[in-house]
């Protein structure tokens, strides 16, 4: 279910009548309850909850990212950069802005319903250990020199 | 450039695995000396899938300076770092890599690089 899925509306006597249907709705969409004068309710697909709650985490630290990239790209002093994410500093402006785009592009997908936050914790990893590598001198000299002697 | 030739019993995809050099070899050969499974399964892998793309496991490195390359994930601590010519059916090592990737290592990239940003503010 994607977290940008629209609610159906019912009342605490609808609700009470037909319990069983309208919890089989609320596992194919967000069905909210009203209640006069007190908060309303709203039920829920667990997997689409967990879904909305990691996207609520991913997008706090995707902002300090943004910030982070925006920060660099106006060549700020001192950019703050979300202490998980402190190897973005090993990649250059071009980078930062591939990373940007592969994130947010696969952060649009999951809250669409198409891929989960497995794929992004993978692409992050990626880029991690990617930048284990970049720090790497040994490795950029080996890279150098594989690519010479592949052309010759 | 060394071929490296399969240990036998190993199946041999379409690509040939080329050393690109002795020291790359060597790191090889102590690889498959202390890793004989994951070496196979590496060298089947990479003479067969080179550029098939298995998150976290095989995956091309990102960032410009670091293309064509990819990473393969021998083991839990052993990388492998490779580059292929499609038109030479040819992947090349680059480099075999043991404990690169501990939590030790991250923490070392990461202190040895705000260290020189340190140094580089300070000048």
């Amino acid at each position: 279910m994607p977290v940008t899925e629209r609610e159906e509306l019912t009342t605490v006597s609808a609700f009470v009548q037909k319990p069983d249907q309208w919890l089989s709705k609320a596992a194919a969409k967000p069905v909210s309850i009203t209640r006069p004068k007190k908060p309303d309710i709203t039920m829920v697909n667990r997997e689409a909850w967990q879904n909305a709650t990691s996207a609520k985490g991913w997008l706090s630290e995707f902002s300090a990212i943004v910030k982070y990239v925006v920060e660099r790209v106006m060549g700020v002093p001192n950019p703050s950069c979300p202490s998980d994410f402190s190897w973005l500093s090993l990649f250059d402006l071009d980078d930062l802005r591939q990373f940007v785009d592969e994130t947010s592009g696969t952060i649009h997908s999951v809250m669409q319903g198409m891929r989960s936050w497995d794929d992004l914790d993978n692409l992050i990893d990626e880029w991690r250990r990617s930048a284990i590598a970049l720090n790497d001198d040994d490795l950029k000299k080996r890279f150098e020199e594989t690519i010479k002697d592949i052309r010759g | 450039l060394t071929e490296i030739t399969p240990n036998v019993g190993w199946n041999a995809g379409p690509y040939r695995l080329i050393a690109a050099s002795n020291t790359v070899l060597k790191e090889w050969d102590e690889f498959a000396a202390r890793l004989p499974v994951a070496a196979q399964e590496t060298y089947e892998r990479l003479t067969t899938f080179p550029l098939h793309h298995i998150p976290r496991r095989q995956f091309p490195q990102k960032g410009k300076r670091q293309k064509p390359y990819w990473e393969y994930e021998a083991s839990s601590k052993d990388r492998v770092y490779y580059a292929v010519d499609l038109k030479a059916v040819t992947v090349y090592l680059a480099a075999v890599r043991g404990d690169t990737h501990t939590g030790a290592q991250v923490a070392k990239v990461i202190a040895s690089r705000k260290a020189s940003v340190a140094s580089a503010q300070d000048k």
